[in-house]
């Protein structure tokens, strides 16, 4: 039987010694990426996300945004109205207040996936919605 | 019921040992061509420490792992393994028996 | 049948995947395109709208109980079949607008695609990544525990298929008891890293469909700590309505002085 070549053995042990402490392997020039040997900064399962992503799109921060401010628009104009300071600033408040009403609920119906299955959302009433803005709507 | 079995594994690929890959230039993921002396077939490369090199009177010597025969049609086309060994069929069901064979494994797609 | 429940033992499971196309099959779904992933021989990554079974491929330099793989270092080849939890308190249902996901008699957890709107919350409130939208459907889908199948006296298309039975089908407590027997039995031979992953103890409130896995769940995707966001709920309302009374106060403030 042959002696062991420590050559090609020495090599094979220094070659499985940077792969275990780096989980990559730099060896004749070429860096693997992404290899699915177990890598000691990859989180998880192969660095796929747990959770899923939002689908939401762009209409739904608009549709917070909008909201919010027609919100505050409505307290402001309220306010206005109840002191008769400024009778311009409470018609102006109202009005955009009404406007931004309006334009929420066609952001969200903009954004489902069956828009025209939009009323049935009307079908339940539950206190647990996505955030407490919504039954508000 | 096409569909549903090509995604499973959708490319023929090749198991390569990581020590095996750093030692020819191999991505994961990359293409290696394996060459026989009857043919070459180009396969995407997994390279996993499931496959170990081994031992053998002294020398060390690589192995790798094609578990799929592969074929040329169908949703999922490839290079077919058999190209890589002779035809030596079992006598009464005709499964072929070669399955080891000794080969070079080269990085990329080369053109044979 | 009380309560179906599913008791997934990746044990025994040889990673055949005949769960996952067996679900497809039954029901019509599309497959998830053809791309090679190069993540062991996981080439659908993750449950989604069109995966409802996915089976997870997990190479780990661990011991698989007493085995010796004869190789310089210890290691293991884990495969289990993953599934919606079907969760005892789920963050899909509560979070639903329309009422579309409910609780059948079965007590599995079911979206009705005739009302689903894929309004998209259920997606960001299961704790476990489990429920998906379509995004050329439109509506969101996941396991429907096959309830067409179990309506007709049937067993669920990926327990029948599962060649070794890893995927057992049956009542929640007699699977659950069914559980804690494999795990006394593996942890005899050797299996230290042995756990049961239900989501017991947790504002889940356990799940019908649990697992014997090994090791940390991480590993699988599973979250160790998994929890409803219906948890944060009175956190929620308590800072809008705090937040509502500020404003009301500035504005009010702002006029008087």
């Amino acid at each position: 039987m042959r002696q062991p070549d420590i050559v090609s053995e020495t090599r094979l042990k220094a070659l499985r010694e940077e792969a275990a402490r780096t989980g990559e392997i730099k060896g004749g020039g070429v860096v693997p990426g992404g290899a699915p040997f177990p890598r000691p900064n990859t989180p998880g399962y192969y660095g796929i996300p747990l959770l899923k992503e939002p689908v939401w799109t762009w209409q739904v921060p608009l549709y917070f945004f909008v909201g919010g401010a027609a919100g505050a628009c409505a307290v402001i104009g309220f306010f206005a109205h109840v002191f008769e300071s400024d009778p311009a600033l409470a018609r102006a408040a109202l009005w955009i207040a009404l406007g931004g009403g309006l334009l929420c609920p066609l952001l969200l119906v903009a954004d489902l996936g069956r828009p025209s299955r939009f009323l049935y959302m009307l079908r339940v009433f539950k206190l647990a919605p996505r955030c407490p803005s919504e039954p508000g709507r | 019921m096409l569909p549903h079995l090509s995604e499973l594994q959708p490319e023929l690929f090749c198991e390569i040992s990581p020590e095996l890959a750093a030692e020819r230039g191999i991505n994961h993921g990359g293409w290696v061509t394996v060459v026989t002396v009857r043919g070459s077939v180009v396969a995407r490369a997994l390279v996993t420490p499931r496959i170990q090199p081994l031992r053998i009177d002294g020398q060390v010597l690589h192995q790798v792992g094609l578990p799929y025969h592969w074929g040329y049609c169908g949703l999922v086309k490839g290079d077919v393994v058999n190209d890589l060994v002779a035809i030596s069929e079992e006598p009464n069901v005709r499964i072929m028996e070669t399955k080891g064979v000794l080969c070079n494994v080269l990085p990329g797609r080369q053109a044979e | 049948m009380k309560t179906a429940a599913f008791f997934t033992d990746p044990t025994i499971c040889i990673g055949c995947k005949a769960c996952e196309v067996a679900c497809k099959e039954w029901n019509q779904l599309p497959d998830d395109g053809l791309e090679w992933s190069g993540l062991s021989y996981d080439n659908t990554r993750r449950l989604g709208a069109s995966t409802w079974r996915h089976v997870s491929f997990l190479e780990q330099k661990q011991p698989l109980g007493q085995q010796s793989t004869g190789t310089q270092e210890p290691f293991r080849w884990i495969f289990m079949s993953d599934v919606c939890k079907h969760c005892g308190n789920a963050g899909c249902l509560e979070a639903c607008p329309t009422g579309a996901i409910v609780r059948t008699e079965l007590g599995s957890v079911f979206v009705q695609p005739d009302v689903c709107n894929g309004c998209g919350n259920c997606v960001v409130c299961c704790p476990f990544g489990v429920i998906d939208k379509d995004q050329q459907d439109g509506r969101a889908f996941k396991c429907t525990f096959c309830y067409d199948c179990q309506l007709a006296g049937m067993i669920p298309a990926c327990a029948k298929a599962c060649p070794t039975q890893s995927i057992h089908f049956g009542e929640l407590d007699e699977l659950q008891e069914q559980a804690r027997g494999r795990l006394e039995e593996l942890r005899l031979r050797g299996y230290q890293d042995a756990r049961i992953y239900d989501a017991h103890g947790t504002s889940v409130g356990g799940t019908h469909a649990f697992f014997l896995i090994l090791g940390e769940p991480e590993a699988y995707n599973l979250p160790p700590a998994p929890e409803v966001p219906t948890v944060h709920l009175r956190a929620a309302w308590t800072s809008a309505l705090v937040s509502a009374g500020v404003l009301f106060a500035v504005v009010c403030l702002a006029f008087v002085i």
